[in-house]
């Protein structure tokens, strides 16, 4: 075979002095620039593209656009590789490199095709029938489904693209650029509204760019020229060629994916994204998105040369390729004729016309003035030819199109192109909830009831003439800007050529035997048959016939299988179309890749890592971080060479021993101030907060209104109507979002203001016996000594001349000063007190120790001790709950009878009886120990750790009755032992607290 | 109280970080600013007077902002933000305090990438589903809104410049987005 045998001399929109060479299936052929990989294809004479789904019969070209079922292909290799990419938009680019799916180990020599020969035993849903039985074998079934399904292989290499995010807010959004859609956009630019013209071709001008029709007595594109060029002149239009919308959500809101530089390939500039991903907001939107033309269903109807004539007629004009050598047409409206006529007009045979219609009309006289052959009230009743038509059989059809008699014959052609109707792109509008009506002349479903802000147009609404087309763009053009408050640009409405009647004859299928394959949804293999037989099973809502038959799924959504199977589905009903109703239409209308949808919210900026002014450091200085919240903070402080648990141990023994220097920045910091805010603490807390006195702090528990414990922290009075309330790292933005509800919602009348400063003060907590020696070494006005700075209050001054609030809190029993400053000042202080501390051999303390010293102490870890069904009475923390106060939130869920329960699950201490074996977190403790689950659970281990200062083991647990059942031991089987422990006070550790007032 | 100026304030930008000068982005790095956020109700004469008289300035309405050397950015019903020089912190603190009005400092708490160029609105486009046409979001407006993942208050400042506020610890995940959001253009 020579290059492109099928390409014309001349003509087309395709850029002749740029050959490009690329492969399919290994193999090289040249194309143009300007063509897609299917019109290079069909110029080279190449027409097995792919093997169908399920049955893996040899497939072609069926469309030329998105509509096309069939040609679906792997693009591109190793990370940059497309699934599922449809050939009919894939734009040529240099060395472009694609391959056949569904088939192995080759398109031509497929093993698969055997599935073919055994299709009768591969019905409708045949897989609900076939594999369910024995249940334990769908492991397997399904990874042999799967290869014998195909579709595409997903890449297993990190996307090298980028791809970008786009948020738009416009006037009037038009989607679709054909004829329709430009005259709307010339409109509504001319009335000075802000427009979004998108079109999911690389070209504007929709079919006018497939046809050979005139506008204003010249050539259509002429007219597109002129106004794009319009268009280009008004600073404020975004015109976005390959782009598809996608989807039409609630509020005005469309999603669309812009092929920025897929067209390139791999030659795109770097800096370009791949796709752009449009999230748009318009006040008016105008779908223009045109008709996709329908197949017609007779037996064999899917050989690789049935083709559409509206595809073969975007081959001819657009890409000036010749869709075969000889053709046979199978029509039944007249929107084929001028196809047949301009396939004559390019040498191309036209062997035979076979209109459905008894009386064709107009249209056919005029192919037959041009010395066509028209068959009236004819059928195509078979098709020759496996690999590709080779010819095909055509009988007189009677009774309406009920029944064939007389004389069938077979005609020569390697191309059969059929014509079977239009159904307008309806998708976008009823994504948009847009309700259809089936309109009986047309046969087929169109838009009915109007929404507000979302008008139709043009081929989408079921006008297919050229002139009404432009004239229903610019009249929605001027009321869409007029319904944005701008005045309305006048218009001339173009005449143009009369389009050819679309309506059909109906005759949903041609009659067909038993046995005969009569495709209606060619990329899911799903035959006239197997709808009949699903109907006969039961499935005789539309929406159960999509789901058994897979009708209308997968990639190409039924794009143009749909409607034929609805009228397929009502035939086998024995009711009118209009009662079977449609499928739900969503989002997406084609694929979207997920890269799209991620953006640039990939690796380091997947998600914000927020860092405290000292991260840097503890980056520096080894730290092993572990995410908390958004936050990371330092997990232990390893020094190089040594293990994990021993640097734990160490900076435990730090803390209990000499002194340890933590960054608590994280934690919740809420400034409050006005006359109310004790008031608010009061309710927000189960406490009572009046007693605390200026320079004093006190721990509080905030709980739901379901009297659980969801927050806790301490909160400090610094001055008369002034306090300081900290939280959980975690709950910081939590609680700040609870106090805000509250206080706009419920207590308006609250004197209370609410500042976060979690981030403007640094927080660095001295902990341990030789805390205070290192502070005073670092100098600060503060009077340091236990009797004028005790155990829970707060003192502003200076530390090393830096502003500061030092607070005397603790979660780990041992003194402890937390110095907050300003963050900006963090690092200095920070690095100071390291200095000033190095003779005590101060280490920085990590996450995992403070977790060990505060388990010591039995200081509460919300959500780690408590699982939101636990209450302050179950936490043995009831002097933290308030007899005298006449409300705090929670406080009637704690009198509900279930609160009041006594096998409640309550916090205790744990030690095994084997003090060097570590009780596993989350354990189960049960009653009675059987030899095989269940057993009887009575509770759960919530925080266990060994514990350096104790040497021993120690735990947390969440035990029924436990409060009751001090001293007593308990059962916790383990997968290889049963582990004894005794139930314990939970404190472990200076229970007095002695330490802790030093 | 005053600060000793042999300690340097750190910005939560690392000063080795370049700003990204490629002639139609740009980011620069004003965290340190003088910041405090104002509460008050505006239907309150004492406090519109306390807050005219202190500062100069009217308190600006909703997305609006007032001044420029010291400037008043809306917030909310009741807040807003009060943006002055480095090193005003102390003394600005003390008027605050004299004039009787609520405030806390956040000099340190809130970051300020500063963004310019003529493809500044299209790193904005990228990243924020407000809307920040030129005609809607006029010079001097001033918006919080959701960012990429963070809560920013953008104000701008100029035709093509814009000023992001967000809380410290998010400021290098926003400067690593403009960053990136910037390489389009480079």
């Amino acid at each position: 075979m020579s290059e492109q045998d099928y390409r014309l001399p001349a003509g087309g929109r395709i850029d002749r002095s740029r050959t490009l060479s690329f492969t399919f299936n290994s193999r090289r052929y040249q194309g143009y620039a300007g063509d897609t990989l299917a019109s290079a294809l069909l110029a080279n004479g190449v027409r097995m593209l792919a093997r169908s789904f399920k049955y893996h019969r040899p497939r072609g070209l069926l469309g030329a656009g998105v509509e096309e079922p069939n040609a679906f292909v792997q693009l591109g290799s190793g990370a940059r590789q497309t699934p599922n990419a449809l050939a009919t938009q894939i734009e040529l680019y240099p060395d472009l490199a694609a391959y056949s799916q569904n088939c192995w180990p080759a398109v031509g020599f497929d093993l698969g095709a055997w599935t073919n020969t055994i299709a009768a035993l591969l019905p409708a849903g045949f897989y609900y029938k076939t594999f369910m039985w024995p249940a334990q074998l769908w492991r397997v079934y399904e990874h042999l489904i799967r290869r014998a399904a195909g579709e595409g292989q997903a890449p297993t290499r990190p996307d090298p693209d980028r791809y970008e995010h786009r948020w738009e807010q416009v006037d009037i959004a038009v989607i679709g650029g054909g004829p329709a859609g430009l005259a709307a956009a010339l409109t509504a630019a001319r009335s000075g509204a802000r427009v979004l013209l998108a079109d999911e071709s690389s070209e504007f001008g929709g079919r006018l760019l497939s046809e050979q029709t005139e506008i204003d007595g010249r050539p259509a594109l002429d007219w597109v020229a002129a106004t794009l060029a319009e268009l280009a002149t008004f600073p404020d239009i975004i015109r976005l060629p390959r782009t598809t919308a996608f989807g039409y959500h609630d509020h005005q809101f469309l999603t669309l994916l812009e092929r920025v530089c897929e067209h390139l390939g791999p030659h795109a500039p770097p800096r370009l994204p791949r796709q752009r991903l449009w999230q748009v907001r318009a006040q008016q939107v105008i779908l223009a998105t045109g008709a996709l033309e329908r197949p017609l269903v007779f037996p064999d109807n899917d050989r690789p040369g049935v083709m559409l004539a509206s595809a073969a007629q975007t081959y001819l004009n657009r890409y000036a390729v010749r869709p075969g050598t000889t053709v046979v047409i199978v029509t039944n409206n007249d929107s084929a004729y001028p196809t047949a006529l301009e396939l004559a007009a390019q040498g191309v045979t036209v062997a035979a016309i076979a209109d459905l219609r008894p009386e064709p009309g107009g249209w056919a006289e005029r192919a037959e003035a041009e010395g066509l052959t028209v068959l009236p009230a004819h059928a195509v009743t078979a098709v020759q030819g496996y690999r590709r038509v080779r010819g095909v059989t055509v009988t007189p059809l009677h009774d309406s199109g009920q029944r064939l008699g007389g004389e069938r014959r077979v005609v020569a052609c390697d191309t059969l192109l059929c014509a079977g109707g239009w159904n307008p792109t309806v998708h976008l509008y009823s994504q948009a909830g847009g309700k259809l009506r089936y309109d009986e002349t047309l046969a087929c479903l169109r838009p009915d009831t109007a929404r507000p802000g979302l008008s139709v147009v043009g081929a989408a609404n079921g006008v297919f003439d050229l002139a009404s087309c432009l004239a229903e763009g610019f009249a929605a053009g001027q009321s869409a800007a007029r319904l944005c408050g701008l005045r309305a640009a006048n218009r001339t409405i173009p005449s143009a050529t009369p389009t050819p009647d679309p309506t059909p004859y109906p005759l949903w299928q041609t009659p067909a035997g038993q046995r005969d394959k009569c495709f209606v949804d060619l990329h899911n293999d799903v035959t006239a048959n197997d709808l009949r037989l699903a109907v006969r099973e039961g499935y005789v809502s539309v929406e159960h016939l999509k789901r058994y038959t897979t009708a209308g799924m997968g990639i190409d959504q039924g794009k143009t299988g749909n409607v034929n199977a609805l009228a397929l589905l009502a035939a086998a009903r024995g009711e009118p179309i209009t009662a079977v109703g449609t499928t739900t239409f969503r989002p997406p209308y084609t694929p979207v890749a997920f890269g799209a949808v991620a953006g640039r919210q990939v690796g380091e900026l997947y998600a914000p890592v927020r860092k405290t002014p000292l991260t840097d450091w503890h980056a520096a200085h080894g730290a092993v971080f572990e995410p908390t919240g958004l936050w990371r903070r330092p997990l232990v402080y390893p020094h190089p060479g040594e293990q994990h648990a021993a640097a734990v141990r160490r900076e435990c023994l730090a803390v209990r021993q000499g002194v340890a220097l933590l960054d608590s920045s994280t934690l919740g910091k809420i400034d409050l101030q006005g006359r109310d805010v004790l008031t608010l603490l009061n309710r927000v807390y189960s406490n009572a907060w009046d007693s605390l006195a200026i320079g004093r702090c006190r721990y509080g528990l905030m709980l739901g209104e379901d009297g659980m414990p969801f927050d806790d922290g301490v909160t400090a009075r610094l001055g008369e109507n002034h306090y300081l309330l900290m939280t959980t790292s975690g709950g910081a933005a939590r609680v700040y979002g609870w106090l805000e509800a509250w206080l706009q919602g419920e207590w308006p009348d609250l004197d209370v203001c609410m500042t976060s400063v979690t981030t403007h003060w640094a927080s660095l907590a001295l902990i341990g016996p030789k805390a205070r020696e290192v502070l005073a070494a670092l100098g600060t006005d503060i009077d340091l000594t236990p009797a004028a700075f005790p155990h829970l209050s707060v003192r502003s001054g200076k530390v090393m001349g830096i502003p500061a609030r030092v607070l005397r809190v603790s979660f780990t029993g041992e003194v402890s000063y937390e110095i907050n400053v300003p963050a900006g000042y963090a690092t200095t202080v920070w690095e100071a007190l390291m200095t000033a501390g190095h003779a005590l051999a101060i280490t920085p303390l990590g996450l995992e120790a403070l977790d060990i010293l505060r388990a010591e102490k039995g200081y509460l870890l919300i959500g780690k001790d408590t699982d939101g069904a636990v209450t302050p009475h179950d936490l043995g923390m009831s002097g933290l709950v308030s007899k005298r106060k006449d409300f705090f939130i929670g406080q009637r869920s704690l009198a509900r009878s279930d609160a009041l329960r006594r096998d409640r699950r309550q916090l205790v201490g744990l030690l095994s009886d084997d003090p060097q074996a570590v009780i596993p977190e989350g354990a189960y403790i049960v009653a009675e120990v059987t030899s095989r689950p269940p057993m009887p659970l009575i509770g759960h281990v919530t925080s266990t750790c060994f514990s350096p200062t104790l040497n021993r083991s120690i735990a947390l647990a969440l035990l029924k009755n436990g409060h009751a059942r001090l001293g007593e031991r308990v059962a916790i089987p383990l997968p290889d032992k049963v582990m004894v422990a005794r139930i314990t006070e939970p404190r472990f550790y200076d229970p007095e607290g002695i330490r802790l007032h030093a | 109280m005053p600060r000793p100026k042999s300690l340097r304030r750190q910005s939560p930008l690392r000063a080795d970080r370049a700003p990204s000068a490629n002639g139609t982005v740009m980011l620069d790095d004003r965290s340190l600013s003088a910041k405090f956020i104002l509460h008050g109700r505006p239907d309150d004469a004492a406090f519109t007077r306390a807050v005219a008289s202190a500062l100069g300035l009217e308190l600006p309405g909703v997305n609006h902002t007032a001044g420029s050397e010291r400037t008043l950015l809306w917030l909310a019903p009741r807040e807003w933000l009060l943006v002055a020089a480095t090193g005003e912190e102390d003394g600005m603190a003390q008027l605050l305090t004299t004039a009787g009005i609520i405030h806390a400092d956040i000099s340190d708490g809130w970051a300020c990438i500063r963004l310019s160029g003529s493809n500044a609105l299209d790193v904005l486009k990228k990243s924020t589903p407000l809307h920040v046409h030129p005609r809607v979001f006029l010079l001097g407006h001033c918006a919080r809104t959701r960012f990429v993942q963070a809560a920013v208050l953008l104000h701008r400042v100029a035709e093509t410049t814009y000023d992001l506020y967000c809380e410290r610890s998010y400021a290098d995940y926003l400067w690593r987005w403009l960053a990136d959001a910037a390489q389009e253009f480079a």
